[in-house]
């Protein structure tokens, strides 16, 4: 099935293709080098042999040119054959023969170099060739050429034959050889070169994907492409998607600001749904245990929902750049003990445990007293939420050299590690932890305590195992005032 | 029972021929054994190497098959003096012979007769190296005098295209053969160019049957060579037939391949054929001039030698 969606590279593509045009080049190239080089090299050894062979011809065909009447009649013998060659001698293994009815006779000093059946074998194979030519390579580094002319007269005559050794072919093999590994040089330097080529070549893309990696989605008024410096053929393209960025930015700038004003709109009606519950709750001792019940129930959900328009409104100021987020030294174990007050008010049903008693001068840090608290307050809810009903919930509270930080530490179900990171991402809750029945959570809390803590310069973590339960620590600059 | 009858008697014995050499072996360019029976043969002297005489001679013989429904067999010859004599000994009944040959075969055969001649075609050419001619002073001209203190080649001793012709020529310039520092004989004129682009000679002469002067030097040896001399058209080649007064059928084959010869022009491919392998623009019948008023130039000349005229260190 995945076979079906493999991606593909139009580099590999295109580095394959080259390197097997390259490749076929280099073959077409070799063999019809090869096959001119035999060619060429045989006319011209034919050529020069054509040449080479008539001084000798001349001496054996003036001499039949001399023969008399009755000596032509009376031709051939193997006596004739040799003198007619009498006289006749070559060095360095060149030899020359006569052969035809009478047998073969060869020059003086031939069979130095050769065997008679060699000579005949060489012989009737360049007369047999229709140019009278051949070239035996049964010796590779010495090969022979032979050349045959056909004496004047009939088969009694025969032919004169002349050979000589190419020396020069081991000469000729090595040239090939050098040829042969520069073209191979030529193509792994041209397999390089095509290689940093497409590298050259495909930088742009790279470029584009990586500027694309960096994108955000809270950030798309900085999104946009720079065509400057961009292939051309690159520009339909980055304009089309600078056009979408920008209907992008709209729509979500759209989304914002109806984010925004349903939050800043509904907050007033629920405050005064909820006032008008607490008031009727507070002031009517005569309502029956089930329309209290019902008033209890409807002032949580409204206050739930209160909750959630501030997270709404607050992410909405942020992503507006209108959230305000104080930087400045505050007594961090006063808003510390006040968030484990208000939580435990809240939670009255759990065990909350401090450790701030050991701490009993002021410890300064850097940041928002408030936001630090609605930091604690969201976590502090979250680990009662995901723990068992009553469960003991535990803050911390520790200073590390220019750091203080503030746990909460419950023994819930735990988060798996590769859900760890995204739980502080924008609606997102980590895979398989269930929440409590008649709970729900919008994915928001985390994602504003990240945005709030680093508004304040700290920072929040989690260490957490599955089902033996988390911590969350916040992190705060350590005020030295 | 004449003369095709004789011939036939060995035919009876080819198969026993054929039993007896199957244990010898024989060459790849040996003739096949001829099985047709012959109605007359022909022969030449070989000027060239022998393949192309062969080559040349085959298109003739198809020609002449073709035009006049005889069987004529080449029978080639060793050398000059081989080839006359065949037609001397009845060897052969048609020789293409040069002046000299045809003046020699006239003279020793009261039956011998020129049965056709080449249209005046025929030029003596002298060829020498391109760089010694590019190396004359500007105003000089080479010329027959040139051959002065120099290696010289002809053709055959008995060649007259390509040696009495070049000698005549001499003798009409007033030189003598020993002006030459040296001169030599190569009976295969096609090797004569490859000799001076060898640098083994100065001067070589070779005949030219056509407008293109230098047709006789191969393509490859084009650049190495040029003509340094050449002589004025003339005839040079005939045809000599052996005739028989008393027989009526040879008198016949013989009109029929003078016909066949006077025929010969470039209008069909066999005609081409033959024509282009020799250079000739074709054959006429024999005139006063030739080869008759030749031949008695030709017999002063070689009287004024005392027989044949040599190259001194020849």
């Amino acid at each position: 099935m995945n076979n079906r969606h493999r991606s593909w590279s139009i580099a590999r593509r295109l580095f394959g293709i080259s390197l097997l045009l390259i490749l076929l080049q280099s073959v077409i190239s070799s063999v019809v080098t090869t096959q001119l080089r035999r060619h060429f090299f045989h006319e011209h050894l034919e050529e020069t042999l054509s040449r080479q062979i008539v001084s000798s011809y001349n001496v054996i065909s003036d001499r039949l040119d001399q023969l008399s009447v009755d000596q032509a009649y009376a031709c051939c013998s193997i006596d004739d054959y040799r003198s007619w060659l009498e006289g006749l001698s070559f060095e360095n293994g060149k030899a020359g023969l006569i052969i035809g009815a009478a047998g073969l006779q060869a020059t003086r000093d031939a069979d130095r170099f050769y065997g008679t059946t060699e000579l005949s074998r060489y012989a009737k194979d360049a007369i047999a060739s229709s140019s009278g030519f051949t070239v035996d390579e049964a010796d590779e580094d010495v090969p022979l050429a032979v050349k045959a002319v056909k004496l004047p007269g009939g088969d009694q005559t025969g032919f004169y034959v002349y050979m000589r050794p190419v020396y020069s072919m081991p000469l000729v093999r090595t040239l090939m050889q050098i040829k042969l590994v520069s073209e191979l040089v030529l193509m792994l330097a041209l397999a390089v070169a095509l290689l940093v080529g497409l590298r050259l070549i495909f930088r742009p893309v790279r470029r584009i994907q990586s500027d694309l990696a960096g994108i955000e989605l809270n950030r798309l008024e900085s999104a946009e492409l720079s065509s400057r410096d961009r292939p051309r053929e690159f520009q339909p393209l980055l304009q089309e998607f600078n056009g979408m960025v920008g209907r992008l930015r709209r729509s979500s700038a759209d989304q914002k600001q109806f984010a925004s004003t349903i939050s800043h709109e509904f907050r007033t009606p629920m405050t005064v749904i909820s006032g008008f519950i607490q008031s009727v709750l507070n002031r009517d001792e005569g309502l029956r245990v089930q329309s209290r019940d019902a008033l209890m129930l409807a002032n949580r959900e409204v206050l739930r929902l209160n909750r959630m328009l501030s997270d709404l409104l607050d992410l909405s100021r942020a992503d507006n750049n209108q959230l305000k987020v104080l930087r400045e030294p505050f007594d961090c174990l006063t808003s510390f003990r006040e968030a484990f007050h208000l939580a435990q008010a809240a939670f009255p049903g759990n065990t909350i445990t401090v450790n701030e008693h050991e701490f009993e001068t002021p410890v300064w840090a850097v940041g928002d007293p408030d936001r630090l608290v609605q930091c604690l307050k969201n976590l502090i809810g979250n680990s009662v939420k995901y723990s068992e009903l009553n469960s003991a919930i535990e803050l911390h509270f520790e200073v590390q050299g220019e750091c203080v930080l503030f746990s909460v530490v419950d023994h819930g179900q735990g988060i798996p590690g590769d859900q760890q990171e995204r739980i502080f991402e924008r609606f997102q809750r980590a895979e398989g932890v269930t929440l409590r029945r008649g709970d729900s959570s919008s994915g928001l809390g985390l994602s504003i305590v990240k945005m709030l803590m680093e508004g304040m310069g700290g920072g929040v973590r989690v260490e957490s195992e599955v089902g033996i339960g988390s911590r969350f620590i916040l992190t705060l600059q350590r005020s030295l005032l | 029972m004449g003369w095709i009858g004789l011939w036939r008697w060995p035919l009876l014995f080819a198969p026993l021929l054929l039993l007896t050499s199957c244990t010898q072996e024989t060459l790849p360019g040996a003739s096949p054994v001829e099985t047709q029976s012959i109605d007359l043969r022909i022969t030449e002297p070989p000027w060239e190497p022998q393949a192309q005489m062969s080559r040349r001679m085959k298109h003739l013989t198809t020609y002449l098959k073709a035009s006049t429904g005889l069987t004529v067999k080449y029978i080639p010859a060793i050398n000059y003096d081989h080839s006359y004599s065949m037609m001397e000994r009845g060897h052969a009944d048609l020789v293409l012979v040069g002046v000299y040959g045809g003046y020699r075969l006239l003279k020793a055969l009261p039956n011998a007769r020129p049965l056709v001649v080449q249209k005046p075609s025929y030029r003596v050419v002298m060829l020498a190296r391109r760089r010694w001619m590019e190396k004359l002073d500007s105003g000089e001209e080479p010329s027959l005098a040139s051959v002065k203190g120099r290696r010289v080649g002809f053709g055959s001793r008995f060649s007259g295209s390509t040696f009495l012709q070049p000698m005549l020529a001499l003798q009409e310039e007033g030189l003598d053969p020993s002006v030459m520092a040296h001169c030599t004989h190569e009976p295969v004129q096609r090797h004569l160019p490859i000799q001076v682009a060898n640098g083994l000679l100065d001067f070589v002469f070779v005949p030219s049957f056509s407008d293109q002067q230098d047709h006789f030097v191969p393509e490859s040896l084009r650049d190495e060579l040029a003509v340094a001399w050449i002589g004025t058209p003339r005839r040079n080649d005939y045809v000599v037939a052996l005739d028989r007064p008393d027989d009526s059928q040879r008198k016949e084959q013989l009109r029929l391949v003078q016909e066949a010869f006077l025929n010969l022009d470039r209008s069909s491919l066999d005609g081409r054929v033959v024509l282009n392998a020799r250079g000739f623009p074709g054959y006429e019948l024999p005139t006063p001039e030739f080869p008759q008023m030749t031949n008695q130039r030709l017999e002063s000349l070689l009287a004024m030698y005392g027989g044949r005229p040599i190259c001194e260190d020849s």
